[in-house]
């Protein structure tokens, strides 16, 4: 339950960028990927998160990826979380998570909203 | 780089970076680098913390802490570069085995921190546990960071309040509960719009503390199966909630969880008061395990005999010394806790007469755990509600120490609404007294009818419908030859003994079930309606169903609609008592206070106005309630009677322009049993009115519009 076989890659697509996150967001992994996901937001203005690997997101996990969507608001940025899988969604709506996030269906979904603003 | 010093460790225990912790708080709490660890031990010569690795269940480090990590009774210690979400804890305390003057160390268990914030073990309501683990319940760590997005408390006022005593699992577990997360907290976040739909705006969840389902797993020699601690009156970790009950209970999540569900049930305009059991543990007797409180300090957190057995007030083993310092302390702590961190509205205290005894059991005069609650400024806005007896015979109802906080469940409304609805003798004047909010036994010390948590049925008992459908109890299921279980319940099956298809008996127990619902909600109090009452649920005629995790207590949703005419009439009997002030005063009704419309405050009728029976063979109540407030011209006119034959009413009349309007009337039909305020039938001034055997009325002075 607990491997530390998490993953990042990071790609940009015009003014946002897209990061696939796949494995377990345990509180292990938790660290280096907020780590990682900061340094590319500041050179971004706009994170699109492409959460369709991720196998489980644990109560830590779940709570880095709050924090740096706080802090995104904070300096400015947007956040996005898109392709979000059922059962991780799920914890995250019965936690009270979900609700807290811009959520979008695909990337592509996500970045037709990149000219838009997004209601957060 | 770090501020500050403490920041670094100082020693080294069994290879892990540590340095002495902070006292308090007691329990873990996350520190910058580490994990804060302190527990207390008035008797103990030493204290070993145990990590457990959370995947493996294995035994990673023993940390034998050294003098200097303790103060007092109290060790401490940081240990850095722990994981929260890999490890697993608990401790082993050394010391005396002397149980002749109340110690039972025993080094070689792993005990539970009893200020555990979650506990893993039961993760998953009903997996069958391992029982060959040593340690079965394990503490780990949680962050307490939960973003409540500007909710708190709604401090509803108890004269206002609609209570609906519920069991978590039992609410959604059944599969017509049509749900995705059944048996859930995350399942009573959706059925919120049916809560709002009947107009209840309190849940009162049975026990939400850690226990273990387990716990009864003794042979049923009737069902061939095993029993189940289903209820969960047998605490194991006071500060934990039930990781079982939660759809996300496997990920360790349940505290998110449940805190989720009380802000939605908030932002619904829904309480929550819980039901706590601070009267004993799940350690049982000298014979029960070793958990926790029997491993860290027997001596200090139980009521022992002068031999060192346990005092049994709780009939469940043993009795906590709740008037102890340090464990009044901690049932505070834990109360401070669920109201701060948890945002819970307020307690339903189980068998609470024991926290009125000292240490060798008796009643105290000033029971100061109880004045510390009472008086406590964390606490001061949240509903405290005593069950004022215990299983040691201690019945405190009316006369609890309360400090004007207290209020009670109100046993002899439940009694005595009870023997008046089957038609006892004697039982109309004992009716009165509990229409005005029982004032024999909360006028005297100012304490007013908000002291009384009026119920008819609750969890411990029949089901309303049992009520009216059974008059014995039949508790074979349970495996004990029908010997548990109450004999006292005043029950009357209306002529057949159980189910039946016989449609008189149908017809008059439904009706018997309205009466009751309208006693209840146009009483002065706090009404309690039981989970299904307003959809008929029935246990069969078992009333101690505490052991069986099945259709005995699972609420069965296809109810509403084949008993949609008792959910109407629930549903609109609550609207009722909302709707109109003059029901929901917090004061003693007086009859010799103006009220609205030139009636007293109360009156008293009978066949004729202003003349009430009160002999012993009346079985009819009639009351006129008016408003004293400026504001309204609430007058609600309302009567039972108990007998098998109709009675005719002379109507005390309403000055112009008001008439009666005839708000219910159980004797008719679905759907004029009742009405919504402009609804029903407007009366003629000289009216009489011929109210049913078994039937109960409700008339409303309605303005008659120009």
């Amino acid at each position: 339950m607990w491997s530390p076989n998490m993953q990042i890659t990071v790609s940009q697509h015009h003014s946002a960028a897209i990061a696939v996150i796949t494995g377990d967001i345990t509180h292990s992994a938790a660290g280096d990927l907020q780590e990682k996901l900061m340094a590319v937001l500041c050179s971004t203005d706009m994170l699109v998160l492409d959460c369709s690997g991720i196998g489980i997101l644990t109560s830590a996990g779940l709570r880095m990826l709050l924090i740096l969507y706080r802090e995104s608001k904070v300096n400015g940025k947007k956040i996005v979380l898109v392709a979000i899988p059922e059962s991780v969604k799920d914890v995250m709506s019965v936690t009270g998570f979900l609700e807290q996030f811009a959520i979008h269906n695909s990337v592509d979904d996500a970045l037709a909203q990149v000219s838009k603003p997004i209601l957060l | 780089m770090s501020t500050r010093i403490d920041l670094y460790p100082t020693a080294e225990i069994s290879g892990w970076k540590v340095r002495p912790g902070r006292v308090r708080p007691y329990g873990t709490s996350l520190v910058p680098g580490g994990v804060n660890f302190s527990i207390y031990s008035s008797a103990a010569t030493s204290c070993t913390l145990v990590l457990f690795d959370r995947q493996s269940r294995k035994i990673i480090a023993e940390l034998l802490l050294p003098d200097s990590f303790r103060i007092g009774d109290v060790w401490s210690v940081v240990i850095f570069d722990l994981d929260p979400e890999s490890f697993e804890y608990g401790y082993r305390m050394d010391g005396p085995w002397d149980p002749a003057i109340g110690h039972r160390f025993d080094a070689s268990k792993v005990l539970l921190d009893p200020y555990v914030r979650s506990i893993s073990g039961r993760d998953v309501w009903g997996i069958p546990p391992d029982w060959d683990d040593e340690f079965p319940y394990r503490g780990f760590v949680i962050p307490e960071d939960f973003d409540w997005r500007g909710d708190s408390s709604l401090e509803i006022p108890s004269e206002d309040l609609i209570v609906y005593e519920m069991h978590v699992r039992g609410f959604t577990r059944h599969q017509t509960s049509a749900i995705a997360h059944p048996g859930t907290y995350a399942g009573v976040v959706e059925k919120i719009p049916y809560l709002i739909g009947l107009g209840v705006n309190c849940v009162e969840l049975l026990p939400v503390f850690e226990f273990d389902e387990f716990e009864l797993s003794v042979p049923n020699s009737y069902t061939g199966g095993t029993n189940m601690n289903y209820w969960g009156y047998s605490t194991v970790g006071f500060f934990a909630p039930k990781a079982g009950f939660a759809a996300t209970g496997s990920l360790g999540m349940q505290a998110d969880e449940f805190k989720s569900m009380v802000r939605a049930l908030h932002q619904a305009g829904i309480e929550v008061i819980l039901d706590v059991v601070f009267n004993h543990t799940c350690e049982g007797d000298h014979r029960g395990p070793t958990i926790s409180f029997r491993g860290l300090d027997n001596q200090i957190y139980y009521l022992l005999t002068p031999e060192g057995y346990y005092h049994n007030f709780s009939g469940c083993g043993n009795s906590l010394n709740c008037n102890n310092p340090v464990v009044r302390d901690m049932v505070l702590e834990c109360l401070r806790f669920w109201v701060s961190e948890y945002h819970i509205d307020g307690f339903r205290f189980d068998a609470a007469a024991i926290l009125g005894r000292d240490p060798s059991g008796m009643i105290m005069n000033n029971p100061p755990l109880l004045e510390s609650v009472a008086l406590d400024p964390i606490l001061k806005k949240c509903k405290l509600i005593a069950e004022a007896w215990d299983a040691g015979g201690l019945y405190l109802l009316g006369k609890f120490p309360n400090y004007g906080r207290f209020s009670e469940w109100n046993g002899k409304f439940r009694d005595d609404t009870r023997d008046f609805l089957r038609g006892m003798p004697d039982h109309a004047s004992l009716l009165a007294t509990r229409i005005a909010g029982s004032p024999d036994l909360y006028e005297a010390g100012g304490r007013g009818p908000l002291a009384s948590i009026n119920f008819i049925t609750c969890h411990d008992g029949f089901t309303l419908r049992d009520l009216v459908s059974y008059n014995h109890k039949h508790n074979d299921t349970n495996g004990e030859d029908n010997r548990d279980g109450s004999d006292d319940n005043r029950s009357w099956n209306c002529g057949i003994e159980g189910e039946t298809t016989d449609k008189e008996i149908c017809s008059l127990r439904l009706r018997q079930i309205k009466n009751a619902l309208l006693m209840l909600m146009v009483t002065r109090g706090t009404p309690m309606l039981l989970m299904g009452d307003e959809m008929g649920r029935t246990q069969w005629g078992n009333n101690n169903v505490y052991c069986h995790d099945n259709h005995l207590n699972w609420l069965d949703w296809s109810l509403l609609e084949s008993e949609s005419e008792l959910f109407r009439f629930t549903r609109l009997a609550i609207s009722l008592r909302l709707r109109h002030p003059a029901l929901r005063s917090s004061r003693h009704p007086r009859s010799d206070r103006a009220g609205a419309l030139g009636f007293p405050e109360i009156s008293w009728h009978g066949s004729q106005p202003w003349s009430p029976d009160w002999s012993a063979e009346s079985r009819l109540v009639a009351v006129v309630l008016a408003s004293t407030t400026s504001s309204g011209e609430d007058v609600i006119y309302y009567a039972w009677n108990s007998s098998s034959t109709a009675n005719i009413l002379q109507l005390p009349s309403l000055p112009e322009p008001f008439y009666w309007r005839v708000a219910v009337n159980t004797g008719c039909d679905a759907p004029s049993d009742i009405n919504n305020d402009d609804e029903g039938p407007l009366l003629e001034p000289t009216h009489s009115f011929l109210i049913g055997p078994y039937s109960s009325i409700a008339l409303i002075a309605y303005r008659q519009k120009s």
